[in-house]
Parts: C-alpha cells; structure tokens; sequence
C-alpha cells in the first residue's frame, strides 16, 4: 500500500526482535489512534524491534518507544529483513539508523 | 526549502480533499476561540473532544458540518482524518529533517545506552527494581525517617519549640478550651505544623530528591514498561508505578499524583488501591518497629497485606466499568543527570507540596480539637469497641486507631504502650499492625481523595477500606485462633 509492492503482512506484535520493519497500516481507532500517532507511528515510518519482552520496543530513528502489545496489535508493517540487534553479539553491521 | 522559508510565518497547506474541509470549516468560525480558526478546524475534524465541546457551545453548527466533513473524507480516503493529517505532517516535516539535519555517526554503545538496556531487559531489569527499591530505602526509609525526623522531631520540636509555644499560649490565651487549639497535644503549632515540618517534609523531600533523581536518569519509563503487564491485571498501566512508589513515601502526595494517569477508571483504581494496599512510610514505620521481634508476625503481615492489595487490584479491575487502559511511552536514553536541574525540580515540588498538603494537616489539628472539644471523639471510640473486640482486640485499642488516623506517631506509641503493658499478645500484635496497615492512612490522604476524586468516591473508597481492613483482622484473629486451636 505503501510503496505498491506487494509484501507480507504481519502485526507489530508479531516481528522478531532485532528485525526491521516498514509500518503498512495502522487500523487503530480514536483514543488508541492518537497514541500511535503521538509516538510517531504511522504508514510509511520505517522502525525496528529493539525487544519483545515484557513489552514490545521499538526504535524509529533516534525515538526509542515502549508500547503494550494492544497497541501493537494495531500496527500492521512489513518485514524488511534483520537489522542490527544492540546490545546481542559482538560488532555489527552499520546502523541504518546512524549512516553519516 | 531553504532556512528563509522556515522563517517566514508557516501555513502547511493540506491535500486535496482534505484542504478544502479544513477551509470550509475554519470560514465558518467565529474566530473566538483563542487559536488560529485552522487549528480549530483541523481539530474539529480530527474529533478532538475538548474542541468539539468548546466551539459546540457556541456554533454547534459548526459542529455538525465538520462531522459531516470528516465521515465524508474518512469514506474517500479510506483511513480517520486523523491519520491523513498525520501523514502529511509527517511526509512534511521528513522533507524540512532531510534539507536541514546532518546525522554524525554516533559512538557506539556507550555506558548510557548498555544500562538503558538492561533496565529494560525481563529479569535484569526486575534486579535493577530490586537494587533502586533497596537505595530507596536506605535513602528515605533509613536516613531522612529516622536520621532527619528524630532530629528535628526532639531538638527542634520537642526540646525547643514546643515548649515555648505551650508556655506562651498558656500565657497569652486564658481559656483552656480555646489554648487546646493552638498548643499541648494536638494544637495548631504543635500538632498540625509539627507534624508537615518535622515528620512529613523530611520524608517527602528526601523521596522527592530521589524521585527527580530517577526521573532525569531516564529510568522511570523503563520502570513502567517493565512493570505494565502486572500493573494491567489489577486494571492500571505501566503508568500507574510512578504513583504507587510515590505512595510508599506519602499517600497524600501520591493520590495527588494520580492525576497524571490518563482515564479516570486508572485514576479511581490506583487511589483505591493507595488508601488500602501501599503503606506509607509512616506506616511502614510503626509495622517494622512493632513487628521487629516477631519475624513470622512480619512475613505473616506482609503476606497478608500483598494478598489483599493483589485480590483488591483484580477484582477493580474486573468490576471497574470503562475500557482497559492502554500503555505507551517514549523510552528516553539513560543519562546523568544535572545536579541543578535535580535541585531545581526538588524545591518546586516541596512548595507545591507545602501549598497543597500543609492546609489539610492544619485542618487535622482543628477536627482533632472539635472532636474532643464537642464529645464526638468519645462516641467514636465507643462505636469502634466492639469492632475491635471481634478482632480479638482490647477496648483500649479503639483509641489508638481513631487518634491514629489524625497523628500517626500517636497509634503507634499506643500500640507500643499496649504491648509493653502486656496487654496485645503476639497474635494481636499481628491482626492489629495488618488493620491499621490496611486502614486509611491518614486525614490528609482523606482530604486529598475527597478534593480529586470527589466526596462520592472518597466516601465509597473510604467505606470500602474499613470494610476490608476490619474485615481482614477479623479474619486473619480467627484463622490465627484455629490455627493455634490445631496445633
């Protein structure tokens, strides 16, 4: 919907950790709409998941967000492959994020 | 897009059809409401609440036509106007980032970032709770309770103070009745003042130092996220955690706090749950000092106390009506924070708690003298007896738990006084510390429920309270007594 390709579809509540992702929809409504859009979450916002557990975490940018899998479940993106996982392993490829 | 464009007054000019709505709508205003009638429009179509109540009671036409406006671009656009205005300003704000920001690859992995991880991570995070809870304690549960207020308790107060005040009023004012107000026991100067400086700003201030501290490290979101899923089966979010470590400092201040949660369910529920299940540090105070012998009463009472506050918090959140509450927040980095800022933030939160809480405590001081001036206190004591005596208590008890709720020292030097006089055995002792625990804090915590929530809430809380807290001693003296029947 997004950029016209066609990808699979899965709700934020369901990406891996350490993957990235670019949000497709967000099918939230009212109160629970303005808190995604508060946070910057909304269709065409590449993010990654930082962690899964207790709750889901992810990072746009420099702008690091928690947020309980209710809302995450409203959040449809599509996987963009691993990214970088902070803090698991020793060094890493560059961060998308960080690219001077 | 240059840097004299942005310095230019700035209009974002919307799509089609979502420009169009904008303009009719902000055409049709008035003007009279404070901000820009483009504002007012794309709130209005947005649904905004407070907006949508605002210009409804002045152009309720207006109203009308934006909904209209807005059911019809939802229908076009396949998404909530909400979200259309978002994109736009995002896809916006993305081109202005693009031409003005230049991104330097940052140091890798710095201290800052590892701990901020790892106060989110699921079990070294809960270790992380368990090392700040235990600074906490030591802060203000060991040095500004016990170091500072006995201090300023016996040097300032009681050895100087006081004192002065008796003597001069007793000098100046010659009627009995009336020198009661101001001085002796539960006077004005020597109860009511006596209590917020030498007692409760202490504690407070040493809690508040702590509290700014944890808020400028960046810690406290990481605290409610990884406390969100417990914090929501007792019908609260993550949000809730920074009240109810507030609350183990002072109840009132945090009842005040909980303001900060967002519906008024979250706000009903972490009050109620404030009043009964978070002992205070008073509280905690006189239970340690109570119990410090009696090991097994000390895990009975926190047993006792954790289970009720668990079972009280699930069942609210299952009998509360209204939507669950939902949990976001942004996660800033870890960082040190600046001593002034800390300082600064400090002092603004003593004042603003001398202005808010300072009065109810004076106001204390007056029911305390209206109470024993006009009898009623009497009656009280007499009504609770019986209660007491189904626990299992002894009449004399009555007393410490009404005077109690105006001065907690005084419930707790009571309770002393009984069990030195060998009149509370050890299983009293428990039932007792567990009630009093679970009972109303104090007067000013009432009054702070009362100004918040309102007088219906206050008082169903309140009744709620008494009812669990006796209904627990009643309890907790019979399943003793059996157990001591069976073994």
């Amino acid at each position: 919907m997004v950029d016209g390709r066609q990808k699979t579809r899965i709700t934020l509540s369901r990406l891996a950790e350490g993957e990235r992702a670019q949000v497709v929809q967000v099918t939230a409504r009212e109160g629970a709409l303005a808190k995604l859009l508060a946070m910057g979450i909304l269709p065409g916002v590449e993010l990654s998941l930082v962690q899964a557990q207790p709750l889901p975490v992810v990072r746009m940018g420099s702008t690091t967000v928690a947020l309980d899998r209710e809302l995450a479940q409203l959040v449809e993106v599509a996987p963009l492959g691993p990214g970088s996982r902070p803090g698991r392993g020793g060094r890493r490829r560059c961060r998308w994020w960080r690219r001077g | 897009m240059g840097a004299r464009s942005l310095s230019l007054p700035f209009e974002l000019r919307y799509t089609q059809p979502l420009e169009e709505a904008v303009e009719e709508v902000a055409q049709a205003l008035d003007g009279g409401y404070g901000l820009a009638p483009r504002s007012i429009a794309l709130l209005l179509l947005q649904g905004d609440e407070a907006t949508v109540q605002r210009v409804g009671a002045r152009q309720p036409e207006v109203v009308r036509r934006s909904r209209e406006l807005a059911q019809a671009l939802e229908a076009e656009l396949g998404q909530p106007v909400a979200l259309a205005v978002a994109a736009e300003r995002y896809r916006w704000s993305q081109r202005v980032a693009a031409a003005v920001v230049q991104e330097r690859a940052a140091r890798d992995d710095t201290l800052g970032e590892r701990l901020g991880r790892w106060a989110m991570h699921p079990w070294v995070g809960l270790l992380m709770v368990a090392g700040v809870l235990y600074a906490l304690y030591q802060f203000v549960g060991l040095f500004a309770a016990g170091t500072v207020v006995d201090w300023l308790e016996e040097t300032l107060f009681e050895n100087w103070l006081t004192p002065r005040v008796n003597a001069a009023v007793a000098e100046l004012i010659p009627w009995p009745w009336l020198q009661e107000l101001f001085a002796f026991d539960y006077g004005l100067i020597t109860l009511g003042l006596r209590y917020a400086v030498a007692i409760v700003l202490p504690i407070v201030g040493a809690f508040f130092l702590f509290f700014s501290i944890l808020e400028d490290s960046g810690y406290l979101p990481r605290l409610a996220l990884l406390l969100d899923r417990l914090c929501k089966r007792l019908g609260l979010s993550g949000r809730a955690v920074i009240p109810m470590v507030l609350g183990v400092g002072c109840g009132t201040m945090a009842t005040v706090v909980t303001r900060t949660l967002e519906t008024r369910r979250e706000r009903v529920i972490a009050t109620f749950l404030l009043a009964l299940g978070i002992p205070c540090s008073a509280q905690l105070g006189v239970t340690m000092a109570l119990l410090a012998q009696l090991p097994w009463g000390l895990v009975l009472w926190g047993g006792v106390v954790a289970l009720v506050f668990l079972t009280a918090g699930f069942l609210a959140a299952r009998l509360m009506p209204g939507e669950p509450p939902l949990f976001f927040s942004h996660i800033p980095p870890m960082r040190w924070p600046r001593g002034k800022n800390v300082l600064v933030k400090t002092a603004a939160r003593m004042q603003w708690y001398f202005l808010e809480v300072l009065p109810i405590f004076l106001l204390a001081s007056v029911l305390i003298w209206l109470g024993r001036l006009t009898g009623l206190f009497e009656l009280l004591t007499g009504a609770l007896e019986p209660v007491l005596a189904a626990m299992g208590l002894p009449a004399e008890a009555a007393v410490i738990f009404l005077y109690g709720f105006f001065r907690r020292d005084y419930g707790a030097a009571g309770l002393y006084d009984l069990a030195d006089a060998g009149l509370l055995a050890p299983a009293q002792l428990v039932v007792a510390a567990v009630t009093l625990t679970l009972f109303l804090p104090c007067i000013a915590q009432f009054g702070v429920m009362w100004k918040e929530r309102g007088p219906r809430v206050a008082l169903t809380i309140t009744g709620v309270v008494l009812l669990v807290a006796f209904g627990t001693g009643w309890s907790l003296h019979h399943a003793i007594t059996w157990v001591g029947g069976v073994f």
